[in-house]
């Protein structure tokens, strides 16, 4: 799909791996959409890995303090700068970033959302591909700091 | 370290490739994509290199925004804001709704704002729905269902197709509109499919009923009924149950089908336009097309079953003899 063989290889033995260690909540009702998400986050975090090595050795070479080591998955990621992610969170109404977050991070169905917010399901959609949106605008000048 | 993607990255994705590759994010990671969609999904990264590029921008852009409010949660963004507005706004939102629900009581006051939901999808887009517990539907691509009452007995199908699961805890039953004919179900399962000249419907458990002004005829399971909208008229012929909704894993299977038909299905789970041209197939086709969901391959894969050639046009595909 995305990379080099080899590197596809090394995904999928990840991936593997992984399913093997997540103890997931709740019984899986349909373990195929689950393994491809459980895949697609193995090859975000490798490339995110791999972006930060070569930033990190770009930097070691010009004695830069170590900006960004591996303190955890949660550190944000350098390339898009918080001052980017706040301006965006800003421009988002409060419904939509509401839909954003429990969706994305708490977890909850479309369905619940929907029926929490008392809007259709459809409604949750639009304040999701807003949110999107409004995400994918973030970094128009990512390609300018991918190494070279 | 010049690897291929960076080159690649170089260029920006067009702003609608980056809009497609943020609403399959929406998707699959903040939606509940079923498996078909998964499959639709990669097809469309394999597609073009430029969709794997913005699908990982998408991605790492979310990433970022996800770790931000994981690491400020609630205070920094949602409360200051929330807290003023929102409990007023739930407050006003339930007593409007009580008062909606009491009114709506009363004999023939209808509810104020029971408005339309509208159902779509974008081309090659698969979606399921569950509307109601007990019924779901399917939305193929570039498909827009409206949902026309709250209680989501009454629907109408503006344009593409659609496989409705309506189970026996929906006692009630449906309606589907589709131009000027409508369909009255109870408990069945069904495919609605509209084309320009010629809706088809078919049943492949328990029965439908279709009306077009005074004429009604029962459609029953194992039965495809094709609405010629020009003539006004209705042919039923016999089809195997067991196809129905193979769409939604992009097999496309036919007793007896025009070439009308043929192209429509193929171009709304492709996405591309197929246009007939110069090609004169014989009327009839009987068989199963497997779409790999790629455009190029699965469009000669149809060329050479009809006997004709396929050319790239600014729209789509433009057949030829």
């Amino acid at each position: 799909m995305r990379g080099e063989t080899d590197e596809v290889e090394d995904r999928f033995h990840d991936t593997w791996i992984k399913l093997g260690r997540i103890e997931p909540s709740g019984p899986i009702r349909d373990p195929l959409p689950y393994i491809y998400k459980v895949a697609d986050n193995v090859v975000l975090d490798a490339r995110k890995m791999r972006q930060r090595r070569e930033k990190r050795d770009e930097a070691y070479g010009e004695t830069t303090s170590q900006q960004n080591s591996e303190s955890g998955e949660r550190s944000i990621d350098a390339n898009v700068e918080l001052r980017e992610v706040e301006t965006a969170l800003e421009d988002l109404s409060e419904r939509t970033l509401m839909v954003f977050r429990k969706a994305r991070i708490e977890g909850y169905t479309q369905k619940e959302i929907a029926a929490e917010l008392e809007i259709s399901v459809s409604g949750v959609e639009k304040h999701l591909l807003k949110a999107y949106a409004r995400i994918a605008e973030l970094r128009t000048r990512q390609t300018e700091d991918l190494p070279s | 370290m010049a690897s291929k993607d960076t080159d690649m990255a170089n260029q920006r994705p067009s702003d609608a490739i980056m809009k497609r590759a943020a609403e399959w994010r929406a998707k699959l990671h903040a939606g509940e994509a079923l498996a078909g969609e998964w499959a639709a999904f990669t097809d469309w990264m394999d597609g073009a290199p430029e969709h794997a590029v913005a699908y990982d921008i998408v991605s790492e852009n979310e990433s970022a925004f996800v770790d931000y409010l994981e690491q400020y949660p609630e205070e920094t963004v949602e409360e200051e804001v929330t807290k003023p507005r929102w409990q007023p706004w739930a407050i006003a939102a339930s007593v409007a709704l009580l008062l909606i629900t009491s009114v709506a009581l009363l004999p023939g006051v209808l509810p104020s704002n029971d408005e339309p939901v509208r159902l779509a999808t974008g081309s090659a887009e698969l979606r399921q729905i569950e509307i109601a517990s007990d019924l779901n539907v399917t939305l193929n691509g570039e498909t827009e269902l409206v949902q026309a009452s709250r209680d989501a007995s009454e629907f109408e199908l503006i344009d593409g197709e659609v496989l409705f699961a309506v189970g026996p805890e929906y006692s009630s039953g449906i309606r589907v509109v589709v131009g000027d004919l409508t369909i009255v179900d109870r408990g069945t399962v069904f495919n609605v499919s509209k084309g320009s000249s010629e809706y088809r419907i078919s049943v492949s458990e328990g029965a439908v009923e279709l009306s077009h002004g005074e004429q009604v005829i029962t459609l029953q399971a194992g039965q495809i009924g094709t609405f010629d909208v020009k003539a006004g008229s209705l042919e039923v012929a016999r089809f195997d149950p067991a196809t129905i909704g193979r769409w939604t894993e992009r097999r496309l299977e036919y007793t007896r089908a025009s070439i009308d038909q043929v192209l429509l299905d193929a171009s709304r789970s492709l996405g591309v336009s197929i246009d007939k041209g110069s090609c004169s197939p014989p009327a009839d086709f009987v068989g199963t097309i497997q779409l790999s969901g790629s455009a190029d391959e699965d469009v000669s894969l149809i060329a050479d079953l009809l006997g004709c050639t396929a050319q790239t046009s600014p729209d789509g595909w433009v057949f030829a003899s």
